[in-house]
């Protein structure tokens, strides 16, 4: 077989020799320019060929676009959200919690959140207690009219935290909390249930009796909060009213934004250096991490939707450079018997479709970053759009093309001069 | 027009059929001897479906014969493969057809340009070249007009600009006035002829007894059968 092709490639050289003949071929030049003015010599009738190429380059270019821009704008709010919060709470080790319940575990001394407070990375951090179902009551003496709310006991660290918002009357502070003085901050919705409608008022636990010195309507951080009532925690300590029942404790930490996943690292350290391990710490999971694997799962979804809409301008390139072949036959025999051969009519279909897939990416990545900055600036986004995408969509609308002409362009070369001629 | 002895030829058929195979097998061309002198004027004339193209194709290389030998200036290219046929048709013949075959939406100097691009020409020397071609057939005038801008005789002008611009060897021509006026066909057979004078080898199929009788030779084509040197009746 290579001997053959040997042969006759030396028979060619001796032929030609003795006629004083050089090898004839498509330059680069003339089959770019050939190529281009394929696409040019209709424009109206090119733009609808590349209209495939068109649409999946600027579905890939939009959905990418989009893709980044919208998970940007998720990471963001996740990174302030979620990403500022840790709490540290008592690990369920399956002891008798009565014990517990009587006396203060180390990790939740104030010593201990002021530790964890000293952290780098720290805004806030303090203590809750929050003890489920409480009744409360609007009068000492009354029976029948209890509200069971959940009591959220804190410091000022922990409140600065949670930090009521529209509130009526105000909050307590440090000095509320170390005199332990008997005052509650109602939410809304318990004020209305007890008919309290402004701050003053008095209302009871069990025999302790508290004032109402503010009523807030919502929480930045503790949501459980913006329900029920929040007091100081030296209040929750040392009243009787609540020795029934056991508080669940944490140490909740407000964090720069970022900080939360690492400071979960060090939080049981700092709040328990001794037993770390009787603590359990909950930090968000880390945001690059899930944002990648959210980006990841939606990037694949995108790449195929576009692949497949590239696909089918493919198959509608190849099939309307199927006909222009056959449209062509007197063109093709004409340039076959001008001398050209079988690979500069190959290349020369081949260059074409290519020529079309480049015009329809193009237009296509233009159309999507428009249609991507678009969309970003009416939902007053920042259009996040990796420069990559474009240079990629324009490549796969030429690399389409390629594809799309394989099959015409075979198709060109049996097209023998004598035949397209004599039509 | 002028013609040469065939001492020297350029193109020599020895023996050359053609079959075209099929469930009914046909025989375009019956065993044939010819040879076609330099500078010489052949007319092929004969009735429709009696060969004539299948005889051109095979002197001009657009078709294979399937037997016998082909020389050209004394070289055997018979067995030569469709590349070798390719440069020899672009680099030693000229083609004219019926159909002008010129690509729409170019000029007409770069239709005339076209003939140039596969043999390696550069495009400056492919500019000087169809332009000398186009002043020598009267179209100077018309070189940036598009060919569907232009008569019939200026659209054959432009494809015999086309086939002499590379200066071939042998100018075939495929009823180069069949689409063409009166008129027109004396312009384009002033042409061909004045070609001729200037030592062109000229190869034209027709079926106009009275243009085959200006040419020097003429070869009838009967079923296949080619009789050489038979002049046309008058």
């Amino acid at each position: 077989m290579k001997e053959n092709r040997r042969r006759s490639r030396r028979h060619e050289r001796e032929v030609l020799t003795r006629l004083g003949l050089r090898k004839s071929r498509l330059g680069i030049t003339d089959l770019l320019r050939e190529s281009w003015r394929s696409v040019t010599r209709d424009f109206g009738r090119s733009v609808v060929s590349a209209l495939g190429a068109l649409l999946g380059s600027a579905a890939f270019v939009v959905t990418l676009g989009l893709t980044g821009t919208a998970s940007h704008q998720v990471s963001a709010a996740f990174d302030i959200r979620r990403a500022t919060e840790v709490s540290v709470t008592e690990r369920d080790t399956g002891r008798a919690s009565s014990e517990a319940a009587e006396t203060t575990p180390r990790w939740f001394t104030p010593l201990a959140a002021q530790r964890a407070g000293d952290m780098a990375g720290v805004v806030h951090a303090g203590r809750i207690a929050t003890v489920k179902a409480v009744d409360v009551r609007r009068f000492y003496l009354a029976a029948g009219d209890e509200v069971p709310t959940d009591v959220y006991a804190v410091d000022r660290e922990s409140l600065a935290a949670i930090e009521p918002q529209g509130i009526v009357g105000r909050t307590f502070d440090g000095g509320h909390v170390l005199r332990a003085d008997a005052v509650v901050l109602l939410s809304k919705s318990v004020a209305a249930r007890l008919g309290v409608v402004q701050p003053g008022a008095a209302v009871f636990i069990g025999d302790l009796g508290l004032t109402v010195i503010g009523i807030y309507s919502d929480v930045a951080r503790v949501p459980g909060a913006a329900g029920g009532i929040i007091l100081p925690i030296t209040v929750q300590e040392n009243a009787k009213a609540f020795d029934k029942q056991m508080p669940s404790r944490q140490i909740f930490f407000e964090t720069v934004p970022g900080a939360a996943s690492q400071l979960g690292l060090q939080a049981a350290l700092a709040v328990s250096p001794a037993q770390p391990d009787l603590v359990e710490v909950n930090a968000p999971p880390d945001p690059k991490t899930l944002r990648q694997e959210v980006e990841s799962s939606v990037l694949q979804l995108s790449v195929i939707v576009s692949l497949v809409i590239l696909a089918l301008g493919a198959i509608s390139i190849g099939n309307t450079t199927a006909v222009r072949v056959v449209l062509r036959t007197g063109e093709i025999g004409l340039r076959r018997a001008l001398g050209a051969r079988r690979t500069d009519i190959f290349c020369q279909v081949l260059g074409e479709t290519a020529a079309l897939g480049l015009l329809g990416g193009t237009l296509g990545t233009v159309i999507g970053v428009l249609v991507t900055v678009a969309v970003s600036l009416g939902n007053r986004w920042i259009p996040v759009l990796d420069p990559t995408i474009p240079a990629l969509a324009i490549i796969a609308g030429a690399a389409a093309g390629v594809i799309a002409g394989a099959y015409p362009a075979i198709r060109a070369t049996r097209i023998t001069p004598a035949q397209a001629l004599s039509r | 027009m002028k013609g040469a002895a065939c001492s020297d030829p350029v193109i020599e058929l020895r023996d050359v059929t053609k079959r075209y195979p099929g469930r009914i097998a046909v025989h375009a061309l019956q065993p044939t001897n010819l040879a076609i002198g330099r500078g010489e004027s052949l007319a092929v004339v004969g009735p429709s479906g009696s060969g004539k193209s299948t005889l051109l194709n095979i002197l001009g290389l657009l078709d294979a014969p399937t037997h016998g030998t082909y020389l050209l200036e004394g070289v055997d290219i018979t067995a030569a493969d469709e590349a070798v046929r390719g440069v020899v048709r672009g680099q030693m013949f000229g083609f004219v057809f019926q159909a002008f075959h010129l690509l729409p939406h170019r000029t007409v100097v770069e239709n005339v340009e076209l003939a140039m691009m596969y043999a390696t020409v550069t495009v400056k020397d492919r500019r000087e070249r169809a332009l000398e071609a186009l002043e020598a057939l009267g179209l100077m005038h018309r070189r940036d007009a598009d060919p569907r801008d232009l008569s019939g005789g200026e659209r054959q002008r432009t494809a015999i600009a086309r086939a002499i611009c590379l200066r071939p060897k042998v100018l075939f021509c495929d009823e180069p006035t069949g689409n063409l006026d009166t008129r027109n066909s004396a312009i384009v057979m002033d042409v061909l002829a004045d070609l001729n004078e200037k030592g062109q080898t000229l190869v034209m199929v027709t079926h106009n007894l009275s243009l085959a009788s200006s040419l020097l030779r003429t070869v009838t084509v009967e079923d296949g059968i080619v009789a050489d040197g038979a002049r046309p009746p008058a």
